[in-house]
């Protein structure tokens, strides 16, 4: 009962960061120097022209009232118009978000699933070959960049041996009709693991460092603590403490790193939809910036930071599932 | 609250909470000289050390060597002599594409025709593109990865202290304001911010620096309040207050000095991200411009180039690496030897 007080007292705590974040995004776009309509007429457009524009898009009211506009249109999910595109900005994120949130999705699970037996095997045979070797490889990969493991293995699995696209992604939901090189659905699956599979790697290395070194120390400072000692004093076999006592425990701190971690993962899948040229919001915020398409920037910041802070909820909310010793901040 | 955003949220900084709450029992032990004692005894953190050393020293004479080249190419010396007579200036030179009339006659197009030029003693790296040394144009790179990466984090620093400060000293609601507005632009992932920063005052290395030097003031913000918080409460700080001192001066000389520790050791981890994040930033066509050799540059040129000269993308990555592995190891080793507790 008291996690679903704690759930939705997180939830309304997020809402006036979200306000704050949408002042902050709409200050920053406003300040910008270039002037949407200009750019949209080119250098020198006639007046009535101009006029009509400005009223098209509200550019010719205060700022105070165009805050208060964006936020009532941002309740029922309306985002304004792109100049670029000249759609809706929510239908744009609409079809772009489907791809980011495989990206992120999968190259978390590939960094999980990597990371926890690694930094479990790292912790308990410290200071031997495999702790260092571990230790080595969690180094590199918080010190590589992304986009720079993307164009490596662009150039050894497609280009040198062949093998993987380089290119593109392909949703496993989509119908087989539509995917080339596949007839059933099994087949797109397929088309789709290997388009999947250099992105979910480039992205994912970084976050599996990450964790990894979380994993390790977490599982050292668990494994030095009194209650394990005392099992070991009683007898009870080393496996049977790593897997029985230790390895829950150590596990909260990595709850918490996983969640934060999303920040630099949705930095990383802007880079990432870059290089391997992937449809995603990354790209198309990249590409708005560059045709100073500011409704689409805001937007999709804004949808940035919605997935980053829905993100740190959950991980927040599990930490308290897990964790049976948090107090819901009831007595606070 | 289970889990509010800690402050070590960055890779390799978890236990920046643990060197805060011990260094007041071991305080005798903690100084400057005992913590560069320890960093010399632990090897990685040494050769972390001599790394950023050696990639410093190789950004000053780069810089040195600039201006000079500016000085040189501002008085037409080199139409006189030849470009070639100055070692840098294959590294340099305008593109073909984008030159003018007189950067024709200032830099002559040298070898467009060994582009994609493959390893030979006069370029072990071979040549790019444009036919310009690759290596020469790494060396040249280093100078805006550590100067931008330092730049960007002393921004991030010092703003992030002075909000922490403030903002930890006083309390109330001059604490509520700063820390709401940190935790705001928290929520904003870090690359999204800068970029819409970037959108903003445009596309510049100047504006890519200041903007991560910006997104990063909440995470020292927050890391230098909590000490300040703990501190606050010190003997001395009352001794201060109580001999009259003025709340700037005891947060200048006696708070910020006391809270410095494990600031540090997130600002040598942070120089490594930056690098990492402004190196993004060029790739994606946001920071440094071309002729300009950056390593994220070079790597956003060569991704057109990766069939007919693979290696061309190869290097400039891995000196980002060798350069972030070392803040790191640099970092890491600091924090161990800040912390005595935790002994990996």
């Amino acid at each position: 009962m008291s996690l679903i007080r704690y759930s939705t007292r997180r939830v309304l705590q997020a809402i006036p960061v979200l306000l704050g974040v949408v002042a902050i995004t709409f200050a920053l776009i406003n300040a910008a120097p270039g002037n949407p309509v200009e750019i949209m007429l080119g250098p020198s457009p006639n007046q009535a022209a101009v006029e009509t524009l400005k009223a098209k898009y509200g550019l010719d009211q205060p700022i105070h009232v165009r805050f208060w506009k964006y936020l009532v249109n941002l309740v029922q999910l309306d985002m304004g118009r792109s100049i670029y595109y000249d759609a809706p900005v929510t239908t744009k994120i609409a079809q772009r978000l489907p791809a980011t949130l495989l990206l992120m999705g999968s190259s978390f699970a590939f960094a999980i699933a990597a990371a926890v037996p690694l930094g479990v095997v790292s912790a308990k045979r410290r200071n031997k070959p495999a702790d260092h070797l571990t230790r080595i490889v969690s180094l590199v990969g918080v010190s590589t960049p992304s986009f720079w493991i993307g164009l490596v293995l662009i150039i050894a699995f497609s280009f040198h041996l062949g093998v993987l696209p380089a290119t593109n992604l392909v949703m496993p939901w989509a119908p087989p009709s539509a995917v080339a090189g596949a007839s059933t659905r099994l087949g797109v699956l397929v088309v789709a693991g290997e388009h999947l599979l250099l992105p979910m790697l480039s992205l994912g290395t970084l976050q599996m460092a990450a964790i990894t070194r979380i994993e390790r120390s977490s599982m050292l400072e668990v494994l030095s603590d009194d209650y394990v000692r005392l099992a070991r004093a009683y007898g009870v076999k080393e496996r049977t403490i790593l897997r029985k006592h230790a390895f829950r425990n150590a596990q909260l701190p990595v709850i918490t790193i996983v969640g934060l971690q999303l920040t630099t993962a949705i930095g990383g899948a802007v880079l990432t939809e870059t290089v391997f040229e992937i449809n995603g919001m990354g790209r198309l915020i990249v590409s708005s910036i560059s045709r100073q398409d500011f409704p689409v920037v805001m937007g999709t910041t804004l949808v940035f930071a919605f997935v980053f802070v829905v993100g740190v909820i959950l991980t927040d909310i599990s930490y308290a599932y897990v964790d049976p010793r948090v107090s819901y901040g009831d007595q606070e | 609250m289970a889990t509010s955003h800690s402050d070590s949220e960055t890779i390799g900084s978890e236990s920046v909470e643990n060197v805060e709450q011990s260094s007041e029992s071991v305080e005798a032990r903690v100084g400057w000289r005992y913590t560069l004692a320890q960093v010399r005894e632990d090897p990685t953190a040494f050769g972390g050390f001599l790394v950023i050393v050696a990639a410093t020293v190789v950004a000053i004479v780069t810089t040195i060597d600039a201006v000079v080249f500016e000085f040189l190419a501002q008085y037409q010396v080199f139409a006189q002599f030849g470009v070639e007579k100055y070692w840098l200036a294959k590294t340099v030179w305008m593109s073909p594409i984008q030159e003018s009339a007189d950067t024709t006659a200032l830099l002559p197009p040298v070898g467009i025709e060994n582009a994609y030029g493959q390893g030979t003693w006069a370029h072990p790296l071979g040549t790019d593109d444009r036919g310009r040394d690759i290596l020469l144009r790494l060396v040249y790179g280093t100078r805006i990865a550590i100067m931008v990466g330092v730049l960007a984090t002393a921004i991030g620093l010092v703003g992030g202290m002075l909000v922490g400060a403030v903002s930890g000293y006083y309390g109330g609601w001059v604490d509520d304001v700063l820390m709401r507005l940190a935790e705001t632009l928290y929520a904003i992932p870090f690359l999204v911010l800068v970029l819409a920063f970037i959108a903003a005052f445009g596309r510049s290395i100047t504006f890519a620096m200041i903007g991560v030097g910006v997104a990063s003031i909440p995470k020292f913000a927050r890391l230098i309040r909590s000490r300040v918080v703990s501190v606050r409460e010190d003997e001395y700080v009352e001794a201060a207050k109580a001999a009259g001192v003025r709340d700037r001066n005891i947060i200048l000389r006696h708070v910020i000095p006391n809270s410095f520790a494990p600031v540090l050791v997130q600002a040598t981890l942070q120089v490594g991200t930056a690098i990492i994040i402004i190196a993004g930033l060029s790739f994606l066509g946001f920071g440094i411009q071309p002729p300009t050799p950056s390593w994220g540059q070079m790597l956003s040129v060569s991704r057109d180039h990766m069939i007919a000269d693979p290696w061309f993308s190869i290097w400039p990555g891995l000196c980002i690496l060798v350069t972030v592995v070392a803040f790191n190891m640099f970092g890491d080793g600091l924090r161990d030897a800040l912390d005595p507790r935790l002994d990996n």
